[in-house]
């Protein structure tokens, strides 16, 4: 049986509430909703703050379909449905790493679903297109090897730890006790997620977003490096392009400062 | 009694010497300080070592891995145990290694630094055998498959007996049983075969 898609996405509504602006935190590769847990804050005065998994996380693993979500619409699609439940019209929508491209593939399924969009460390593409001159940062002998060496680190993921996670999917605060919680994921999961983040070419879907995009590129990002920031600004129709200070590729946690003060401006 | 001068070794040894590399990084992943045993397993002098960043110290799924699981984690939870890495190595190839790290806040004259202590243990002959119990589960789960195939209801047509295979299309139940064990066939004729083929054909002689 389906859960609702609050529930499957393990959603979290913390600011004001409904009535002011919604503003839905989607993150990237790897971890789950707590990376935003320095930068979500900031707008809890002033937005209907919406923070939530990706199916395939140790909260909601249980829900996970590898038809469904063997690219990212899977994803897109859950997005969309709960943007309708929760019924958040005019969102913000902030994206990190791959869900900088959930969000736009939303937005291609449901034009003019977000009032904006903020896309934190994105890239369209992380393998090179030497036909077209696109630099995504990666080759493919690199995509191939990062899935191998993604496969060796399960993050203590293992039969009894699935057990304990899974057979207590309504008490996740079982799971967020243990160890590296916020970053587990059942390695078979995390194989497909990084397959289907890596290896996807997400640029012929820029063009769909109408919405402004505020582009956050970090310095020394070696996952989203900055030629890969120019290209977003100038094939995404409406977007502003700000070159963080902040280095690597999770400035949301290395620099909330820099990051929620770049928000602001942009929504200002 | 044991002999103090046993116990006495130098801080500076129990570094330099420690049976796992040893550095230290800053939160933007330069490394600040390291140690021989770390060094000699790179193949590069200290000098060289200390001001890259920790990307350049492994390979590309290490990078990757750093930016996505590692640094959150030390944000998050200020420390990170037995991760698989490879160790890029200037003569010889990857090292596959296991990094523990831990983030300590250490005040200088400039104020606080955030630094990152990270060991690194030697981890080929455990990476080999785990690779191997992963495909020996891959061979085990794969087998079980096929005999869950020959398991489950089998869609015989019940005139010519031929199989339904798994793309939908009608086969030989030789060639279907062929494909899904590692049976074969030997062909011959069984008593009431050979009596009835051998009595019609002796009638029509007759």
């Amino acid at each position: 049986m389906v859960r609702p898609v609050d529930r499957r996405l393990n959603v979290h509504r913390t600011g004001v509430g409904p009535g002011a602006v919604p503003m839905i935190f989607s993150h990237g590769f790897g971890c789950d909703q707590n990376m935003w847990r320095l930068v979500a804050p900031a707008f809890e005065m002033t937005h209907d703050v919406v923070l939530y998994d990706h199916v395939g996380t140790s909260s909601n693993v249980s829900d996970y379909d590898p038809v469904k979500y063997s690219s990212l619409r899977g994803y897109a699609e859950d997005l969309v449905e709960l943007v309708d439940h929760l019924a958040l019209r005019g969102a913000v929508f902030v994206g990190h790493s791959v869900a900088a491209m959930i969000g736009v593939v939303a937005e291609q399924l449901r034009p003019g679903l977000f009032s904006r969009l903020v896309l934190v460390a994105p890239s369209p593409r992380y393998i090179d297109d030497p036909d077209t001159g696109y630099v995504g940062g990666f080759s493919q002998t690199d995509v191939e090897e990062l899935l191998v060496a993604l496969a060796d680190n399960h993050l203590g993921w293992s039969a009894q730890m699935a057990g304990v996670i899974m057979g207590n999917p309504d008490r996740p605060e079982l799971a967020a006790e243990l160890e590296n919680s916020f970053c587990r994921t059942d390695p078979s999961v995390a194989e497909q997620f990084a397959r289907v983040t890596f290896t996807g070419d997400n640029r012929e879907d820029l063009q769909a977003v109408l919405a402004p995009c505020l582009v956050l590129q970090c310095s020394a990002d070696i996952v989203a490096p900055e030629s890969v920031g120019r290209y977003l600004r100038g094939h995404l129709p409406v977007a502003e392009l700000v070159q963080l200070a902040a280095t690597g590729h999770c400035p949301h946690l290395s620099s909330p400062d820099e990051v929620i003060a770049a928000m602001r401006s942009f929504l200002a | 009694m044991l002999d103090p001068a046993l116990l006495a070794e130098s801080l500076e040894d129990l570094y330099e010497h420690a049976p796992c590399g040893y550095l230290s990084m800053l939160s933007d992943a330069t490394v600040i300080k390291v140690n021989r045993t770390a060094c000699d397993w790179i193949g590069r002098p200290v000098e060289s070592v200390v001001g890259s960043r920790f990307h350049d110290l492994v390979t590309v799924g290490g990078r990757v891995y750093y930016e996505t699981h590692i640094a959150p984690l030390l944000t998050m939870q200020g420390s990170v145990r037995q991760l698989s890495l490879d160790l890029v190595r200037v003569h010889e190839p990857p090292m596959p290694v296991l990094i523990d790290a831990v983030r300590r806040v250490v005040s200088t004259t400039s104020g606080k630094v955030e630094l990152t202590r990270v060991t690194i243990a030697n981890a080929t002959q455990r990476r080999t055998y785990e690779r191997e119990l992963l495909e020996a589960r891959r061979r085990a789960e794969a087998a079980l498959a096929q005999v869950r195939t020959l398991r489950g209801l089998l869609p015989l047509c019940a005139w010519c007996r031929r199989i339904r295979n798994d793309s939908g299309s009608w086969e030989q139940l030789e060639l279907y049983i062929r494909e899904h064990t590692d049976a074969e066939f030997t062909h011959g004729i069984c008593a009431d075969c050979q009596r009835e083929q051998f009595s019609t054909s002796s009638s029509a002689d007759i």
